[in-house]
This record gives C-alpha cells, structure tokens and sequence, in this order.
C-alpha cells in the first residue's frame, strides 16, 4: 500500500513538473505510465533471495485466546466454503525456489536436513515422560470421543493422558505416536508424544478439578469419575492402562489453525493461509496417513516468547483418528473414501440405483487387528486424489499439482526404514501387524509419488556449475514411479532484474542432465526454461530456473514450476 | 528547471526503494503495516448466531427451555411446542413438555428419570400426562369396517405412571410398569351405537399394570442396520369403577435385520402380534384396542384404520444405503385385526407396499418420508421415527 502510494505520489509529481515545463499532454501521461509500470515490475529478486525463513518481525502482543466452533467449522466448510473465492492461485507463501520457508507452521525437514530412523523415531521428544511421583488431574476429559485427563506431573509439567478403547490396546495410542512422528518429519510442528502405563492409584484429582460428563451439569471431580473415565478405556491385566502422554505445547494457547484467511491480532500473519503451500499440501500427508480428522480443531496455536518477542507458532495434534483407528474403535470403511457429508449428485445416484451403485470401500478387502484397528489389505490401487478428510477446507480446496508435487517431494524423502522406526515407537505388541502398518504407510507413500510426482514437470534441483554445465534431477523417474524422458529442450535466455523481462538466446537440447550452457552475452542473471521433449504431456510445460552470477559461478536464485 | 524534477523523483523514490532492499524487508514493511490495523480474533456474526442455536438444550441436551416438535397423540397430525430440561446428578432429569397439534389437539407431560442408576443396570422414571385429544377416528371393530363408517371422538386421559427397568445382562432389558389412566370421551355426533364403539363416552378409570421382557441387540433402539429385537409384554388393565372393560393383553413383537455387502443393503422384518383376553362379560374399550392404520403399522390406511381386539402386521423392507445419512426403503406391510386370534387368515390380510427415505443420524432417525399404496389408495407418511 505504502508503495502503491508512493509511486502514485511520484507519478503525480512527475506530470505535474512536466506540465510546469510545458510539455505536451501525451508526455506527461507516458511519463505517469513509466512509473506505474517500475512499480509492478519491481525487481524479481533481492539479494536475500531465497529466504528459507519466514520473517516474524513484529511483536505479538495482543493475541486473545480464541477457540473456534467444530460444529460451526463444519457447517461453514460443507456449505459456505470460506477463502479466497478464486481457485487455482500458486501458493503465495513461497520463496523464490518455489519452496516453503521455515516458519510458524512448517520447518523444512524432509528432503533439506539429513534425517535418520533415529531421528524420525524420536521426532520432536526432548525427554522420557512425565516426571515420576503422583500426577495430579486438573481436568477431566469427558466430552469428545476419547475419555482422557489433563495432569500435572512432579515436575508441574503439565501432561494430556489418553487412552485405547476397550479390546482395542495400542490402536489409538499407537497410532496418534506413528502419525505424530511422521508429520514431523515431513516438517509440521507436532508435541512431544510418549507411550506409558497409567497406575489409577498414583492418580490424584486436584481440588478445583472440574468434569462435564454427558448429561450433567459441570461440577467437581470424584473418584468414581475415574472410575468411569477409566470403565471406558482398555484395562491391561495387571490394572493399569497403556497411555498416551502428550506434553502440552510450550507458551499460551491463543486458538486453533485456521485454514483460510489470516489471524486478525497476528501481526506477522499477512498470507491468507488458503494460500500458504504447507497447509495445503497438508492433505497430501493427512491423505498419506489417512489421518481424515485433519481439521481445524486438532492443532493448536501457541504465543510463545523468546528473547523478549512474541509469536504464534502453530501445531498439528491429536492423531488418534489416523492410519486404522478411529479413536474409539477401528477406522470405519468409508473414512479417507468419503466426507463427513458425501457428495449431493453421489447420493442421488445411488438412491437412484436401488444401492447396486456400490462403494468401493463398502466391497474391498480389509486388514484388522486389535492392536492397530482397520486398513485396507491392498493399497496397490489406492488413489490418493480421492482420499477425503472427514470436512475439507479452503487450503485443501485450494490445492494444485505444484503443491502436491511438493509434498511429495518430501515423501520421496521418508524412507521405509524411517516409517518403519516411526511404526515401532507406537509399541504396537503384535509384531504382524506392526509389520503390516509398515507396509501398508510405505504403499502409500508410493502411490502417493506415483500419483503427484508425474502430474507437473518434474524437474528438481538445477544447478550451474563455474563451467557452465546445467545439472538437475526428473524426480519422478528418480523415484522410479515414471520412465525416464527421452530428452530435454533448455531456453537460455539473460535475465533483466530490475525489467523483469528476459531475452531468449539460445535453445539447447540433451538428452540428460548434464547439459552445456550456449555462449552467452555477459548478464548478472541467466534464466533457463527446462522441459522435457516426449513423456507425459505436463512435462512439456518447462520449470523456470534463475541463476545469478557470483565470483564463483552461478547461484540458484528462483525456481518456477507451473501446474 | 530540469535539476529540480531529477530532484523530485530522486527525493519521491528514494524511502521506496530503502524499503525495499531485501526481500526481509519488503515482507517487513507488509507486516509492520498490518501490525497497524490489529484486530481481535474472534468468531465471527455467523458463529456466534450458530453458537447459539447449537447450545440451545434442544441439541445439546443442556438445562433449560426448548422447542419441541413431535405428535401429540397418534393421529393428530404434527405437533409442536416447549419444553423444559433440568438434569441432577448421575444422569438423571427433571423434562416438562407442553405442545399443541395442528387439529388443536393439546398435551402437558412430566417426566423425572433416572437411567443410570446401580451402574446402569437400573433405570426408573415416574411421568404425569394429561392429553386432549381432537377427532380420534374409529371405524368400527373389524377388518371389514366401512371407511365410510369413521366415527370421531376426543379423547381425555390423564396418566401417572412409573416404570423400572432392570438389565440383568448384556441386551437384556426386564421392566415392570403400572399405570393410574382416569380418562373420558365425547362424541359430538355419533356415528357408531354403543355397542359398536364399546368404552366409548364414559368415565373411565383403568389401573394398569405390565410386564415386559425384551432382548435388544440393535446397536441403538433409534436406528439401526443389523441385530434384533424380540419382546413380549403382558398387561393386566384393571378398569376400577365398576365398568365391563377389564382385560389382559398380550403382546409379542420380533424385528430383525440382516445386513449385507457390509450394510450397503439391509433386509429388515418385523412381526408384531397383540392378544387381548376381556374378563368374562367384559370387552375391550375402543380407546385401549390394538389397531392397525398409521405411519408404523399398515401404512397405506389412514390412522386407526382397523381395530378390533386382537391384531397381527408383518412388514418386510428391503433398504439401500445411498448416504450414510438417507436411508431409502422398498416396503410391503400385511396385516389383520380380528374379534378373536383363531380368525386369523393370511387370504384376509391387507397389504400395502411403498417407497420411502429416511434421514437419520448414527442413532437416531430424524424424518421418514414414505409414500404408500393399498386398496383404499395412495397416502403419505411424514414421521420422526423408525418404522420398526
């Protein structure tokens, strides 16, 4: 706006000093146009470029605790669909490598740091559980779909407890651990999870402990309220309960994540989130994991402070309705196949057919075990493009190949050793079926590539080297999910920064990486349009890359790929 | 002149491109401009309104007023009104309804329950009602009635009443009821001779006492695609004033589901028979007669249609699941009311078949829309509950 003013200002000084010199009508409108025309053609790239860091550079001060309404969300997403009205935007939070930059959602971790099955496998963990002596709840959970408390250790950390379903051990906790390891090391902010035995006698209830159980009015906790919060979770022989302890995020809760506009007390938050690329690519991991209750309600926005400064950082949680469970039983057959609410022109058909109109998750063959609920036995012709969440949301509906192309891109980068470290922390206690979970996440992680990796050009990584040689990666055919292309075609064109304009100089073409660099006048940057010659049709469609000269050579400084 | 401009533009472009060095800065500058126009986060006019109407005790089950829509007395078409919620401890509630129907028929019912008493395996309830209604409709005894014959009568009793219901296992529910029902009705213009609307136009005074067995295995009794349920009840209607209406009834009823292709379909059967004794010199009161005619029992004939002092209906459904909300149903009703249970005869059966969508939720059904055909023509059934 500051700018927009500026230039405007300009733009009438200029007229008004030409009309003062006396020059003719038609000079002072060009002279207006030049600016205005500067002003939208501001230089491409600053000497930051790319920033892998998302600048939080105001104070968070006043952000006000604000707890949206499930049901509200609901309605508003299945009939309202809040956001941007204009589909098909590129994501607007990304940097000029066509990257998202560390920030208050997402921490490039797949793909950009070394990770290691070690690694996955303690995920965000900083310590071993709550401090031992007496926990202390200080709020019963008796609302939701999962009994649960809220203690206080020794340590006067305080500790979310949930437990399994009855005949269901390890199913949920299990997989809230599985799930929680692996999307945080696709990169989201996730808490720190541990599985542990829950001792009722080492319980003790605080005496402004409160409880709402259903039906009743809120009054103060008693003992027979465990009892009853405990008579609804699987009990181990020995009488104690396997848990799930999940440490309560650091700083003070201010709201959930929403999935479309921005936070109005969150000064940093300038992108409307529809268009932040990691929550949109965040149904790319949620379909990856079948975690359908990827809503608004399961994650949470904290202020946290350091050093003197305040911001929001925001967290995934609660994954107790991922992979085969369903929190309080195992995942029924249409979750990840249908929305909360199917189709309206599904329903009419199937009306329609007398029911011979079936679904295909109410025929398929399925996988169940106590110990990690229900999964389909075959996930060879799973089609992660309509997988659903129980309720969709603006980031997800505004979702493109290139955002999907993304989060594949990490996904390439989870091995089947990390998912299967990340399968063993859920403690499952049935070696088959933990084998199977395994398998069945690795699957789909294929599918998931083969599905998103080919969809858009899938050029990745181009480099320049001193001798001018072009290196790059076809991520698809790397992931072996595509047949290599036949050959590439490369645009060489001088690059203007500050016009923003490029001049064609030559075309090359190969047959792989590397390629030579054509003689090339002398530019600061260069910019290369790579596509493929043959193999599927969207990757004739070239990625751009931007090189900037430096002492050495060149540096990468934009990447664009385009749906 | 010309220093001067090159001066201005200089001078005008100058703070825009200090701005605007790195791209930290330009994202700066955007933010410090926001942190400008703060505004607090919060739900927005639509939710607060939704909010609202969500917190109301009529869905959330909480304390206080609430509308209410449902039948004040079958066959009286749609009602509606108020009601009142207070809950206590262990589950147990204090609910007051008051509704008027469309045909100005009026109710006012109380009821104190205690569902989840001894660890749930207790549940105890005392209610008081008192109910008139407008324009019953009774044809006559028989399954021959002439639906030209309709007589109507309102009808007025006051119930209190209590039940205990003990669950000694798993699905297994034992109640035992008694029921205190004074009750008078009045014709405007007879149709019918005392001796065809037997118990019609007096003063009646019942003591009813029942006993109940049943064994539920229905996910939940509201809706539901596989298990059964199979109950008889016994009842023992004690009329104290003197008057021949005393009488015993039986009643047994099955309902079975079978679902298929993991219940994409379901084939659904319910038979239900009621037997009723009269003491010697007695008979059966018009008001208290099984009956067949409703949105439940033969669905094509209109409320009441068929009463006598013994009936028996079975309804077959075949459904299909397009939603996991819509319900659609195939259905075909047979039944027959006779004087005595030996007249039974499936040549004399009426039957009827139809069409239907039922909206529901997990475990509640929410609307029934069924249109139906019999040989007294087509009618509609608009209904907030299962069929069966």
């Amino acid at each position: 706006m500051t700018q927009t003013r500026t230039s405007l200002l300009l733009a009438l000084v200029i007229a008004l000093s030409s009309l003062s010199l006396g020059a003719p009508f038609d000079s002072y409108v060009g002279a207006s146009a030049v600016v205005l025309a500067q002003d939208k053609q501001t230089r491409r790239f600053f000497p930051d470029d790319p920033i892998w860091r998302e600048p939080m550079t105001q104070d968070v001060k006043n952000a006000v605790k604000y707890e949206p309404d499930l049901a509200y969300q609901t309605i508003e997403n299945l009939f309202w669909r809040p956001g941007d009205k204009v589909l098909g935007q590129r994501a607007k939070n990304v940097n000029t490598v066509d990257e998202v930059p560390d920030g208050s959602y997402f921490v490039n971790r797949a793909g950009r740091m070394p990770l290691t099955p070690a690694i996955v496998a303690r995920a965000s963990n900083t310590g071993n559980g709550p401090a031992p002596g007496k926990w202390i709840i200080v709020e019963g959970k008796s609302d939701g779909v999962t009994p649960g408390f809220t203690i206080r250790d020794s340590a006067k950390q305080l500790w979310f407890v949930k437990f399994d379903p009855p005949g269901w051990r390890a199913m949920a906790t299990g997989s809230e651990i599985v799930a929680a390891k692996l999307f945080w090391a696709a990169g989201y902010h996730t808490a720190e999870y541990y599985i542990g035995q829950l001792v009722p006698s080492n319980l003790v209830i605080d005496k402004d402990t409160k409880i709402e159980p259903p039906g009743e009015m809120k009054r103060p906790m008693n003992q027979a309220d465990i009892m009853w919060l405990l008579g609804r979770a699987d009990r181990d022989p020995d009488g104690s309960y396997r848990v799930i302890f999940s440490k309560a995020a650091p700083g003070r809760p201010v709201g959930r994540i929403k999935f479309h506009g921005t936070r109005a007390d969150d000064p940093n938050d300038i992108i409307p989130h529809e268009h932040r690329r990691e929550l949109r690519g965040y149904f790319v991991f949620a379909a990856w994991l079948n975690h359908v209750d990827a809503k608004g309600i399961n994650s949470l926005s904290a202020l946290i402070t350091e050093n003197g400064r305040s911001f929001i950082r925001n967290y995934l949680l609660d994954f107790g309705s991922a992979l085969g469970s369903a929190a309080v039983g195992p995942r029924e057959g249409w979750e990840g196949y249908e929305a909360l609410v199917e189709e309206p022109g599904e329903i009419g058909k199937r009306a329609l057919s007398l029911g011979f109109n079936i679904p295909v998750w109410r025929t398929q063959d399925y996988f169940e075990s106590p110990a990690i609920g229900r999964l389909p036995r075959d996930h060879s012709k799973w089609n992660p493009e309509e997988w659903w969440p129980h309720i969709t949301n603006a980031a997800f509906r505004h979702m493109r190949p290139d955002d999907n192309f993304w989060a594949a891109m990490k996904l390439a980068a989870i091995s089947d050793e990390m998912i299967r470290a990340a399968v063993a922390e859920g403690k499952f206690g049935d070696a088959a079926s933990e084998q199977f979970l395994a398998k069945a996440i690795s699957d789909r992680r294929l599918r998931i590539l083969q599905t998103f990796l080919p969809k858009v050009n899938p050029i990745v990584d181009p480099v320049l080297d001193q001798n001018g040689r072009l290196s790059f990666r076809n991520a698809a055919s790397d992931a072996a999910v595509a047949d290599r292309a036949p050959g590439y075609r490369a645009l060489w064109y001088t690059f203007d920064n500050n016009t923003n304009r490029a001049t064609l100089v030559a075309t090359t073409e190969g047959t792989q990486s590397p390629m030579v660099m054509p003689a090339m006048p002398q530019s600061e940057y260069i910019q290369v349009d790579l596509a493929a010659i043959g193999g599927p049709q969207a990757w004739t469609k070239p990625v751009s890359a931007y090189f900037r000269r430096n002492s050495g050579g060149w540096t990468l400084v934009g990447f664009e790929r385009q749906p | 002149m010309k220093p001067l401009l090159l001066l201005i533009v200089v001078l005008t472009l100058a703070p825009a491109a200090a701005a605007q060095s790195t791209r930290v800065d330009t994202i700066a500058e955007q933010q410090a401009e926001k942190a400008g126009q703060l505004g607090v986060e919060g739900p927005s006019k639509a939710e607060k309104i939704v909010r609202q109407v969500l917190l109301s005790p009529l869905l959330t089950g909480g304390d206080g007023l609430y509308p209410w829509f449902g039948s004040v007395y079958a066959g009286t078409g749609m009602g509606g009104g108020v009601g009142f919620l207070k809950r206590f401890e262990n589950a147990s509630y204090f609910n007051v309804q008051s509704g008027i129907s469309f045909n100005n028929s009026m109710v006012m019912r109380g009821t104190f329950a205690a569902p989840e008493l001894w660890r749930g395996m207790l549940q105890m309830d005392a209610n008081v009602q008192w109910l008139d209604a407008r324009g019953v409709s009774f044809y006559g005894y028989g399954q021959d009635s002439s639906k030209a014959a309709r007589d109507r009568y309102d009808f007025n009793p006051v119930e209190l009443s209590t039940n205990v219901t003990i669950k000694p296992m798993r699905h297994v529910f034992v109640t035992g009821s008694y029921a205190y029902v004074p009750m008078d009705t009045e014709r405007g213009s007879p149709v019918l001779t005392p001796e065809e609307a037997p118990g019609l136009d007096r003063d009646l005074t019942f003591h009813t006492s029942r006993a109940t067995i049943a064994y539920d295995w229905r996910p939940a009794p509201g809706y539901s695609t596989r298990g059964g349920f199979y109950r008889a009840s016994f009842e023992r209607n004690f009329e104290s004033t003197g008057q021949p209406f005393s009488f015993n009834l039986q009643e047994y009823e099955v309902v079975q589901q079978l679902p298929l292709v993991r219940e994409q379909f379901v084939l659904a059967g319910h038979a239900l028979m009621t037997l009723t004794q009269p003491d010697a010199g007695h008979d059966v009161p018009v008001m208290l007669a099984p009956f067949l005619g409703s949105g439940s029992t033969l669905r094509a004939f209109g409320n009441r249609r068929f009463a006598d002092r013994n009936r028996v209906l079975f309804t077959g459904e075949y459904r299909w699941r397009p939603s996991r909300y819509v319900d659609m149903a195939l259905f075909l009703d047979a039944g027959q009311v006779a004087a005595d249970r030996h007249q039974f005869d499936t040549r004399e059966f009426d039957v009827d078949w139809g069409i239907g969508a039922r909206f529901h939720g997990p475990n509640f059904n929410a609307l029934r829309l069924e249109v139906s055909r019999g040989r007294e023509g087509f009618r509609m059934t608009f209904a907030g509950s299962q069929p069966f």
